[in-house]
């Protein structure tokens, strides 16, 4: 199950992590470019004790344009790591993972004009896998078994909790689509449409290939690429729920990362074969 | 990375070599982003570089560092948003725009 493998991989990393960070801040100059770090703690404490420390203020890496890239704001990420990014509502938000080995995460809402954080962090009570935002509801995969939850943005409250075994989500103008790896599972390898309205699985799993890794909307389809195949891609049509593409070349490719842009889908493989090529189930009038 | 064609369901050339291993990507009309796999135990735990491939060549084109290892990407309103670990940081890269 690689969720429940990256959920260790990630363990380690948040070990390293911690340990690695600070002394390396101890080097670190100050950058003319970065903005004020965003507060990322929990609630402000109101008392302060003879004992108590303040934290030491993040140390920004300096980070240099290139010939065509220019390096705008810089937000550091304290208490977990930075593990999903979505812009909509004119904002950033930041699916952040806790660092300790507290099953916890958040979500935070970031103005990107002026590179800081608005209100409190969304507290989510589960260790976070994915996530996606609209402009009306925020929707959250957790990491292992089994439940996609959906918050209001407005009220940072959870307004439902689907129990549906899926470790990703994407959404689109059709719906919410959750897709999940457990083995145990009964919709183990199947991508879920939910009813954003409803809060309800819709119609029946459609088959996609094995520990499901990516996910994304776009061209009118969902696209799910699978770490062990097959196939290692999955193309579905989001209004009739049916499968329109996938490839046939499982076993020599897996996609680890995928996305969209208005001409076509992008994915780093980590393995490639010249010719790799998706197959169509039905005419693609695009 | 390959770019796949939403109209024919093919790979549009031929995969296009990323010089580490990489993890995240993002894309804009004209260009695609990966960076280097924060997770990944081949990954130099310094390299901290994310590529930018242009799209009508299907080549690398330039390099930026961006401080630490690339989890997530997004690309919205003209700005690539980077999420890294090691250290965790959000970085704002403002693209030169290139017209398609």
């Amino acid at each position: 199950m690689l969720p429940y493998a990256h959920r260790l991989t990630f363990s380690l990393l948040a070990i390293t992590t911690f340990f690695s960070v600070l002394p390396a801040c101890a080097w670190q100059r100050p950058s003319v470019s970065a903005t004020e770090p965003v507060n990322t703690s929990l609630p402000i404490q109101t008392s302060v004790t003879a004992t108590s420390h303040p934290l030491p203020t993040p140390v920004l890496p300096v980070l240099t344009d290139s010939a065509s890239m220019h390096i705008g704001k810089i937000i550091p990420i304290s208490d977990g790591t930075p593990f999903g990014l979505a812009f909509a509502r004119q904002r950033l938000w930041v699916l952040r993972r806790g660092t300790s080995f507290l099953p916890s995460g958040s979500i935070l809402e970031i103005d990107p004009l002026r590179g800081q954080m608005i209100g409190k962090p969304i507290q989510i009570d589960f260790d976070p896998w994915s996530f996606a935002v609209t402009e009306d509801a925020i929707w959250v995969a957790k990491n292992g078994p089994a439940a996609v939850v959906h918050i209001d943005p407005e009220t940072q409250q959870v307004v439902a909790t689907i129990n549906v075994d899926a470790s990703l989500v994407a959404a689109d103008f059709h719906g919410v689509w959750v897709s999940g790896a457990s083995e145990n599972a009964a919709n183990a390898n199947t991508t879920w449409r939910v009813d954003p309205v409803t809060d309800q699985l819709v119609g029946t799993p459609i088959p996609v290939g094995i520990e499901p890794l990516q996910m994304v909307t776009g061209r009118d389809s969902v696209w799910v690429g699978a770490h062990s195949g097959p196939p290692a891609i999955t193309r579905i049509d989001p209004a009739t729920g049916k499968v329109v593409g996938s490839d046939d070349r499982s076993g020599l490719w897996n996609p680890w990362a995928c996305c969209w842009a208005g001409f076509g889908l992008g994915c780093r493989l980590s393995r490639t074969e010249s010719g790799t090529h998706l197959t169509t189930n039905q005419s693609d009038s695009g | 990375m390959v770019h796949i064609s939403p109209q024919t369901n093919q790979i549009v050339g031929k995969p296009i070599p990323v010089p580490f291993p990489p993890y995240a990507a993002a894309a804009s009309a004209t260009d695609a982003w990966v960076g280097v796999a924060g997770i990944s135990a081949d990954a130099n735990p310094k390299d901290d570089r994310i590529v930018r491939i242009d799209l009508r060549t299907n080549t690398i084109v330039d390099t930026i560092h961006v401080g630490g290892h690339t989890i997530a990407m997004v690309f919205a309103e003209g700005s690539l948003w980077v999420a890294t670990v090691r250290p965790s940081l959000i970085v704002q890269v403002i693209p030169q725009v290139r017209t398609r």
